[in-house]
């Protein structure tokens, strides 16, 4: 019947059906003012973020050449062509950055449980420690960049100088820790590791105080040791902040661009040219516009699908 | 029989304590790791240029000095640090000029996405809407997005209206990009805050936009004040959205850093004392405002 009824009032009436739908059971004084309340945020949302990434997906069929914009003509799927194969580099630098990831994500994950397990046990001072936590997180991450690059410097840095007290290496063989490929993804990830893993600690330790101290103890009573305590009573609590440290641990891990800029430059031979790092020289050294811009948008899908295979293993009901 | 129950007394006492050492050891372990690489930068940035290049390295510097941070910001070093005859010892003037760019931006944007991220906090967690629900989950999509993705044709627009390298570009950027996660933080404080002392607000006659100045921004402190943080952190420690939009004019701080390395060396004085003159500010934040950022970040990280 109210479909009949559609049809006969027409395409103006659709639509007024359409709306009574869509605003049945709002106060429309309300609906209003909840738009309006958002409206200034949308806009910059639109502008900045939302018009960029329907600009670039159209670029990512030119041949955008900043130097040579005159010459800027549609190449239709030539650049995404180009990269899946022809360019050697991007897969270089995609398997970089996914080993180097992975390892970096592991570690961080590994550290920041123990250190958050260790934090969460009754200790003086602990509140001191746990703020602590936060230097790391608060300073920028261009000055972690060149601390780690100063601590590692080959002739005097604080590194050599620890391994040459301890015996471990001679005063006429200290490492150069850019020279050699596994060494300098070493670096990268001893950098960012330091970083980023006191920030998920405080994550998990959120996650840790929701856990009910009675089910220990009724885990106790039931002949659980501590490795059954762990993984029976606090692993299933520590679920929702563990995928939040992990999605933000991966994103930033996969992102990485700060540190490779300045401590390696992507060296030794292309060694820790990582993804950001490959798209950024694209774009505003060689000056390859919409290539640069095709290869953000193969980031783009690969991002969501290591997001959508995170959720797929780790989401549960509780979570949302 | 009482004497077995006083051994197995004694054994657990024991097990206690050693528990209770090591649990120090460890903490002592995690205290050197996060402290010990930033504590090396401050007493590097403390030694005189002549004895930090030395190997193996003064642990306990000989002598102490304030002359590294004097030379950033009072008056030029005597020795210019030059590589390829490109001289990467910056000017007092530049360092000053850079510091009031990031001063400028941090300041602006941190009210910048308060404000208006608060506004539409307050009608996400509060207004019912038809489309709210998309719009949260376009939110969260936003804060996947990778920067650069939306950098380079952000890049291409903006050269077109001739706005590269001011501030203004720079804070309306950073502004955006940081929208989303103070939006997020603000919706789950103001959603925290119970709905009762609202309605009895507006039962009293307050219109919507009085009860929201009026009750529930004095009662959502704690939270603005962990977006507050979160912004002025973001922007001022932000690298690169001011690498590629600013080039002279709007050129940050911490973009001045990075360009006291070179690919092979760097000025390694002036990288200790600018590193830590722009830690001082973030760090003090962060310790000052440590209850309500944890507090910020479980809530806004938890939801999203």
């Amino acid at each position: 019947m109210a479909k009949a009824g559609t049809r006969q009032l027409g395409m103006r009436g659709a639509l007024a059906s359409l709306r009574d739908r869509l605003f049945q059971g709002y106060n429309m004084r309300d609906v209003r003012f909840g738009w309006l309340l958002v409206l200034p945020v949308t806009l910059w949302f639109g502008a900045l973020i939302v018009y960029p990434l329907l600009y670039a997906f159209r670029t990512s069929f030119t041949n955008l050449h900043i130097l040579y914009p005159d010459t800027t003509r549609y190449v239709a799927l030539e650049n995404y062509w180009e990269i899946l194969s022809a360019d050697d580099y991007f897969r270089i630098s995609m398997r970089n950055t996914f080993i180097y990831a992975f390892i970096s994500v592991a570690l961080e994950m590994v550290i920041s449980l123990g250190i958050a397990l260790l934090l969460n046990e009754s200790f003086k001072g602990r509140g001191i420690v746990r703020s602590l936590l936060l230097l790391p997180w608060a300073i920028p991450s261009v000055v972690n960049a060149m601390m780690w690059k100063w601590i590692l410097h080959p002739d005097f840095g604080a590194l050599n100088g620890i391994f040459y007290e301890l015996g471990l290496i001679g005063i006429d063989n200290r490492i150069n820790f850019v020279a050699s490929a596994p060494r300098a993804i070493g670096i990268c990830i001893l950098a960012s590791v330091w970083k980023a893993a006191p920030f998920s600690t405080l994550i998990l330790l959120a996650g840790l105080q929701t856990v009910p101290l009675e089910l220990y103890d009724a885990a106790k009573v039931d002949g659980c040791g501590v490795w059954g305590r762990f993984r029976n009573v606090t692993l299933p609590y520590l679920r929702p902040s563990l995928l939040i440290a992990l999605v933000l641990g991966t994103q930033g891990g996969i992102l990485i661009f700060d540190i490779i800029y300045i401590m390696t430059g992507g060296g030794p031979g292309g060694a820790t040219e990582m993804i950001a790092y490959f798209i950024y020289l694209q774009g505003f050294q060689a000056l390859r516009m919409g290539y640069a811009c095709a290869l953000s948008y193969m980031l783009g899908i690969v991002i969501t699908i290591i997001a959508a295979i995170y959720f797929k293993l780790l989401y549960t009901e509780e979570l949302m | 029989m009482a004497e077995i129950a006083e051994r197995r007394r004694k054994r657990i006492r024991w097990g206690r304590i050693s528990r209770q050492i090591l649990i120090y050891v460890l903490v002592i372990v995690v205290l050197v790791y996060i402290i010990a690489p930033f504590l090396w930068l401050t007493i590097s940035a403390l030694m005189p240029r002549t004895e930090l290049l030395n190997f193996p390295p003064h642990w306990i510097p000989e002598g102490l000095t304030t002359d590294n941070f004097k030379h950033l910001f009072i008056e030029p070093p005597p020795e210019k640090v030059y590589r390829f005859h490109i001289q990467i010892t910056k000017k007092p003037e530049e360092y000053i000029h850079g510091l009031k760019n990031s001063v400028i931006t941090a300041f602006s944007v941190t009210i910048l996405a308060l404000f208006f991220g608060s506004l539409g906090a307050y009608s996400l967690a509060r207004i019912r809407w038809p489309g709210k629900h998309l719009y949260i989950l376009a939110l969260i999509a936003m804060r996947m997005i990778p920067g650069i993705g939306t950098v380079i044709p952000s890049y291409i627009i903006f050269a077109r209206l001739h706005l590269i390298d001011t501030l203004l570009l720079l804070v309306i950027l950073e502004t955006a990009y940081l929208l989303p996660f103070s939006m997020f933080i603000l919706y789950g404080v103001f959603q925290a805050i119970p709905v009762e002392i609202e309605d009895a607000a507006l039962i009293d006659g307050c219109s919507r936009l009085q009860t929201m100045y009026r009750i529930i921004w004095p009662l959502a402190t704690p939270g603005l004040v962990a977006a507050g943080t979160f912004g002025f952190l973001g922007s001022w420690n932000s690298f690169f959205t001011p690498l590629i939009f600013t080039h002279m004019r709007a050129k940050t701080f911490p973009v001045m850093i990075a360009e006291l390395v070179t690919m092979w060396d760097a000025d390694y004085t002036a990288v200790a004392a600018t590193g830590v003159f722009a830690s001082i500010l973030p760090v003090v934040l962060a310790l000052l405002f440590q209850r309500y950022i944890v507090q910020g970040l479980t809530t806004g990280a938890v939801k999203g």
